[in-house]
């Protein structure tokens, strides 16, 4: 025969009773101060085990029972719940715990690496150009007020540029507005940049590198490429849908703290951007080609840009400049993503040694 | 009021007062425990595309109210799984019929407006009285008898006045919402009671306001201290930004807990249930630590600290609160008739809706 103690409520009034029980076949007989009562177990209910949650039983007149003894319960009431025992089992183990945690990093991972990227595109194609373009305007304009001045190219040297940007454009079916700017930006170095909208930013020291004009052109296609695929928006939307997961999954906590997906965010941001600069590089390879150039002025352009920082006088200064302008993407969203792509030359340059293998690539014919 | 025990009508009405018995609220939930429950919920969740996250909710919340004691008894929480995953559906596709529908059509999205403006107070108090009724102590459930007119007056009237003075009526606004929903609220026949809060509102947030200015000049003062110091070196730049940025996000815990923890104790030490008094000591200082260090916490192990940091703020909540009984809990009594308003008591059971006020 199972018995166990219990406190008893009769659902009229808050007292409490102790009593203890003990079940027939048929029947719990409860028994305590001021209680004698039997109830058909069949007519009762009870709640499922949770944690060492009190077991809570139901009885037919309203009263309840409430008692720590798991056991007793189970026995009891056990296979009455069979699905509710076994979930109760599966979040009582570590190594189950273990098991789901593995089960939500996967699906996580997945979602961010395969799912994210693939929504993306079409999501961001949505956005209207003219958002687009205001969004564009508006970095272009923080630049300018911060980390660029006008440029002190000749106007000679900034045509040539436009000439060499309208051919690796010729032939290109939907030709995007793209608007070519020179600045001198000190703070970035040689460097190219492109904008939402399609503005693309040569800086003054890109073109002192003296690069060969087929380099340069390679450069600009790339950039190019970054437009044509829409890389920022892209970017935008994947940084909020990573974001919106990562709540999601936070759930409860999501007033704790916005702190925490910052980190997650900015470790996905550097996966999403890798694989932007190689789709922005085969980009380029298609335009050189179709301008009868040779794909491997690419390498050359990255190679040229690669030396430029390793031995050129910009040094701690600089890459003080660049993770300020990091930190500023995370602050001011669209604005900031459309900078996170600005910088991608000088991160992809100084912190990713992938560079290495562009190059290898551009040089065997992209 | 009325309550039927000669013990607490001696209580409120200033006669010979008996002794009251102290209860510290106590807090036994524990982190690894929840981290468990935590993960297999989220696990389950994904693997059914979001499905369980109902049952997900139910065993959130009853791990919550089973952990919570009040003289040794836990509470219960008592919610059924389907009525929530209905609510989330029927949400679910208004939203996103509104949605379409402002898309397609000016009228309909103007329809789906006035729906959604009318309808959010009713959703509220759906959710209230859901809840309630689902929550249960020492064997008898909770009530909640709040009506939406009422709550949609509130919001028309004061939510009004407080945009159109530019928020200064805000914690008029504020009290009013806090009033409805704790004098609505009933713990068998023993209904809550609770006293004007506006004033004292007014005074807090004053007061939050006053301090927030206060900090925003010390830390301009700090930040342009620190720069002069660092004219000369341009690598410091990147240290004072987070230095600075640093110093803004702990002013705005700060004033979060501030307001948080007054409003909290306010709330509390002005609610009456019968012959049950309350008393909550939260601290601002306490509460904004807390909050920083799970921060801390969460970020560095990319959210799994999630769990621990929840117990943690549940825990001190618990212990800053005190309830106090004159007479005892066994005078409360019970709905005489458990079915006394059927049909009302089955719509709350019917659907829930997660919205707070």
């Amino acid at each position: 025969m199972i018995e166990f103690n219990a406190d008893y409520f009769d659902g009229r009034s808050a007292a409490r009773r102790a009593v203890r029980v003990r079940a027939s076949d048929t029947h719990l007989h409860v028994s305590g101060e001021d209680v004698e009562v039997a109830y058909r177990i069949q007519e009762t209910t009870v709640n499922t085990p949770l944690a060492r949650l009190q077991r809570v039983l139901t009885l037919p007149d309203g009263s309840e029972l409430h008692t720590s003894d798991q056991a007793a319960i189970d026995a009891l009431f056990g296979d009455r719940l069979p699905i509710a025992t076994g979930l109760a089992r599966l979040e009582s183990r570590w190594s189950r715990a273990l098991i789901a945690l593995g089960a939500v990093a996967l699906c996580t991972w997945a979602f961010m690496v395969f799912g994210v990227p693939l929504v993306a595109r079409p999501l961001a194609a949505l956005v209207p150009a003219g958002m687009e373009r205001t969004v564009g305007r508006e970095a272009l304009a923080s630049l300018d007020g911060t980390l660029c001045n006008p440029s002190t190219l000749a106007a000679r040297d900034i045509e040539h540029l436009r000439r060499l940007l309208d051919r690796v454009l010729a032939g290109l079916d939907e030709v995007p507005d793209i608007t070519l700017e020179a600045r001198e930006c000190k703070a970035i170095g040689a460097n190219a940049l492109a904008l939402p909208g399609g503005t693309v930013i040569v800086t003054d020291a890109l073109v002192g590198l003296d690069m060969s004009d087929e380099a340069l052109s390679a450069v600009l296609a790339h950039e190019v490429g970054h437009v044509y695929r829409q890389h920022a928006m892209r970017m935008t939307v994947q940084t909020s849908l990573g974001a919106l997961l990562i709540a999601t999954v936070m759930g409860d906590a999501a007033a704790i703290t916005s702190l925490a997906y910052t980190l997650p965010t900015a470790l996905l941001n550097s996966g999403y951007s890798r694989t932007m600069e190689i789709e922005a590089d085969e980009f380029a390879y298609e335009r050189m080609r179709a301008a009868g150039l040779s794909p491997a002025a690419l390498g050359d352009a990255l190679e040229a840009l690669m030396k430029s920082r390793t031995w050129g006088e910009r040094t701690g200064e600089e890459k003080d400049e660049n993770r300020d302008e990091k930190r500023d993407e995370k602050r001011d969203g669209e604005k900031g993503v459309g900078k996170a792509n600005a910088s991608g030359w000088t991160d992809y340059l100084s912190s990713h040694p992938a560079v290495e293998e562009r190059i290898r690539r551009a040089r065997s014919g992209g | 009021m009325s309550f039927p025990y000669p013990d607490a009508d001696a209580a409120s009405s200033g006669g010979v007062r008996p002794n009251a018995t102290r209860h510290t609220v106590k807090f036994t939930g524990q982190g690894g425990e929840y981290f468990r429950i935590w993960i297999v919920n989220l696990a389950l969740t994904i693997v059914t595309l979001g499905i369980y996250s109902a049952w997900a909710k139910v065993r959130r919340k009853r791990y919550f109210y089973g952990n919570t004691l009040i003289d040794g008894t836990p509470f219960d929480y008592q919610g059924n799984p389907l009525a929530i995953l209905k609510g989330r559906i029927i949400a679910a596709l208004l939203l996103s019929a509104g949605s379409f529908g402002a898309r397609s059509s000016t009228i309909l999205a103007i329809l789906f407006t006035v729906i959604q403006v009318v309808g959010f107070p009713w959703l509220v108090v759906r959710s209230l009285a859901f809840n309630a009724r689902n929550s249960a102590f020492r064997g008898l459930r909770f009530r909640f008898d709040g009506q939406w007119k009422t709550l949609l007056r509130i919001y028309a009237l004061w939510g009004l006045a407080t945009a159109f003075t530019l928020g200064a009526l805000y914690p008029s606004l504020k009290a009013r919402l806090v009033q409805f929903r704790m004098a609505h609220h009933a713990w068998g026949a023993t209904r809550a009671d609770i006293g004007l809060l506006s004033r004292e509102f007014y005074r807090i947030y004053l007061i939050g306001a006053g301090l927030f200015a206060v900090g925003l000049v010390a830390v301009g003062l700090v930040a342009s201290v620190v720069g002069v110091l660092s004219m000369s070196a341009a690598t410091v730049s990147g240290f004072l930004y987070f230095f600075v940025v640093g110093l803004f996000y702990l002013l705005c815990v700060l004033e979060w807990a501030y307001l948080n923890t007054r409003i909290t104790n306010t709330v509390w030490n002005t609610l009456e249930l019968g012959p049950v008094r309350f008393e909550s000591r939260l601290r601002a200082r306490e509460l904004a630590s807390i909050y920083v260090l799970n921060a801390i916490a969460v970020a560095f192990t990319l959210g799994l600290a999630v769990p621990w940091a929840t117990m943690n703020v549940m825990r001190y909540r618990a212990q800053s609160t005190d309830i106090l009984v004159y007479g005892g809990l066994e005078a409360f009594v019970g709905v005489n008739t458990p079915d006394e308003s059927p049909t009302g008591e089955a719509i709350a059971d019917l659907l829930d809706f997660d919205i707070g006020l």
